[in-house]
């Protein structure tokens, strides 16, 4: 088994459906042990783009590494390092958790210990329970909990937070920050701007089937330069500045009212902004 | 882990997964004895001088129960597993693709060697039936059945394939005709049945007369031609008799999970790649 820098790397690639154009010559790495984020609108390529890198569906054309793997050609070992969270959750109906993930144990030859699986992913207390009676969210879990059974070097979530509550979206990232930590690099689609700022180490931001940017959440779209806006209510009313120099505009104010700024705050543009600007929805 | 082990493995899966399934414990294991049991009652003559038609008809139930097992219970499992999703769950993980049939067929032999032990055992304590009498006799049934349960198997498999190659909504041809002759059947037999026999059960059972789910009008009804099909398309449930308007309500004789099953196998799918396709 080679050695290989990048888990991923996309060169070229392209997909074409009968009359439509999925994916349009996308490059792209993704780092061993990084958490990359891949963003985009409805349609814009995303799934497509995932399901190659997954080996369910075959491309047009361009080169294609996983794990140092063409994954069109991926064999047995190969799926046993890689872990996939479908977009779609899984139904078993009446096979309990515990029968579930221990059975899908068997098939890794280096499977993770299924107990502990199942305390990690927070369904300890739903072991004995029928798939069927979980919960949304408990039942995301479960899908995450066979995603990482066989100690995945390489984990893909496509879209693994919707639908849930803000409570448990935020133990889900705890969760992912946890895989992270121990190393395994986790490709990630979602729709929550906020998902990818706080779990992703660099983002892509993919419409009409192109890759137009791909940076740190923090300098997307010179997000780490832009402009920062002080607000704050003055004598007139609500008032703003625009300004690159935004301490100078906060002493000059604390000056003029002489001490507190009344509901003083000084924002910069959030990841959604950027993003909405970059794939031209932008206000 | 080999294939083989994990084929094992499967199929003591998929065997719990069946046995916890209200509609496959019904339709697959209790629809043939039923059927023994209430025909059984019915009839009670000889097909041929020697040959009673229970007997006849108790040897037509176990090759029915083997072909609802090994036929039906594929053809429509494998879609709905397909249309879940969990095909193509299992295609991201490293189980052979063989591991998956072998699974399926280790169920079906389990599950029609366990209908064929209980419509046999029926046919022998409720209607007397003598079971096989020599060693040769019991060879030859059980080449039979296993020759028979084979080739369902392998029908069936072949059969859960054909939808996914011609998506198209209310398409007869696919897993959903399958259910839909399991809901035309007992609407089309029992009312002549009812009119024109007298029922004459063994006491041993008791079997309420909606059994079928079969509405109590309809079982009544003199003339015994009328179908009334199960089609899982938006028009709703879709007379097959010839042409007369029919009092019958528009209500299916099917319960909801009987429904659910017409709805899930019916129902369109994208062509790819949710299917474990065996050629690539």
């Amino acid at each position: 088994m080679s050695h290989v820098e990048d888990a991923i790397t996309v060169r070229g690639l392209h997909k074409s459906y009968k009359n439509a154009v999925a994916v349009d010559g996308v490059d792209l790495d993704v780092h061993s042990g990084e958490v990359f984020a891949l963003l985009g609108p409805n349609g814009a390529g995303k799934t497509t783009t995932v399901e190659i890198l997954e080996g369910f569906r075959k491309r047009t054309s361009g080169e294609v590494q996983v794990l140092g793997v063409d994954p069109q050609h991926g064999d047995q070992a190969w799926r046993g390092r890689v872990g996939i969270v479908l977009q779609s959750t899984g139904e078993f109906d009446d096979l309990t958790v515990a029968e579930v993930v221990h059975h899908f144990a068997h098939y890794y030859v280096n499977a993770d210990d299924p107990d502990s699986i199942i305390d990690k992913v927070g369904l300890a207390e739903k072991r004995k329970a029928r798939t069927r009676v979980l919960s949304g969210g408990q039942k995301r879990r479960l899908d995450v909990a066979l995603g990482i059974i066989g100690r995945p070097e390489l984990l893909f979530l496509d879209e693994p937070t919707t639908g849930f509550d803000p409570e448990a979206r935020r133990e889900f990232w705890t969760l992912i920050r946890g895989l992270a930590a121990a190393g395994t690099t986790i490709l990630l689609t979602t729709h929550y701007l906020e998902e990818a700022e706080a779990l992703a180490d660099r983002v892509g931001v993919l419409t009409g089937g192109k890759l137009i940017a791909v940076d740190t959440p923090a300098r997307l779209g010179d997000r780490g330069t832009a402009a920062a806006t002080v607000h704050w209510v003055g004598p007139d009313g609500p008032q703003s500045e625009e300004t690159d120099t935004p301490t100078a505009v906060v002493t000059r104010l604390s000056a003029a009212f002489g001490g507190e700024v009344p509901e003083l705050a000084i924002t910069r543009p959030s990841l959604e902004d950027v993003y909405l600007r970059m794939i031209g929805n932008g206000a | 882990m080999n294939t083989l082990t994990l084929g094992f493995l499967r199929g003591g899966l998929e065997i719990k997964q069946f046995l916890r399934s209200r509609e496959s414990v019904v339709f697959t294991l209790a629809f043939p004895l039923l059927l023994l049991v209430i025909f059984g009652a019915i009839f009670n003559f000889d097909v041929e001088p020697g040959v009673p038609f229970r007997q006849y008809f108790a040897a037509g139930m176990i090759a029915t129960g083997l072909l609802t097992t090994g036929f039906q219970s594929l053809a429509i499992q494998i879609p709905i597993e397909r249309e879940k999703g969990i095909l193509k769950r299992l295609r991201g993980t490293p189980m052979p693709r063989t591991a998956y049939f072998v699974g399926k067929v280790i169920m079906v032999i389990a599950i029609g060697a366990a209908e064929t032990f209980v419509l046999l055992a029926a046919a022998a304590l409720l209607y007397d039936l003598p079971l096989p009498s020599t060693a040769a006799k019991w060879f030859t049934f059980a080449w039979v059945a296993i020759l028979g349960i084979t080739a369902c198997t392998l029908c069936g498999i072949a059969f859960s394939s054909l939808r996914a190659q011609r998506p198209g909504r209310g398409d007869p041809g696919g897993p959903g005709a399958a259910v839909h002759l399991r809901g035309v059947l007992p609407v089309h037999e029992h009312p002549g049945v009812d009119a024109r026999h007298r029922v004459d059960l063994p006491a041993q059972v008791d079997v309420p007369g909606h059994a079928f789910g079969v509405p109590a009008r309809l079982v009544r009804r003199p003339r015994g031609r009328r179908l009334l099909a199960a089609r899982p398309d938006r028009a709703g449930p879709r007379r097959l008799d010839r042409g007369r308007p029919d009092p019958v309500p528009e209500h299916l004789p099917l319960d909801r999970s009987q429904l659910r099953l017409l709805k899930v196998a019916g129902r369109d799918r994208s062509p790819l790649p949710n299917d474990l396709q065996m050629a690539d």
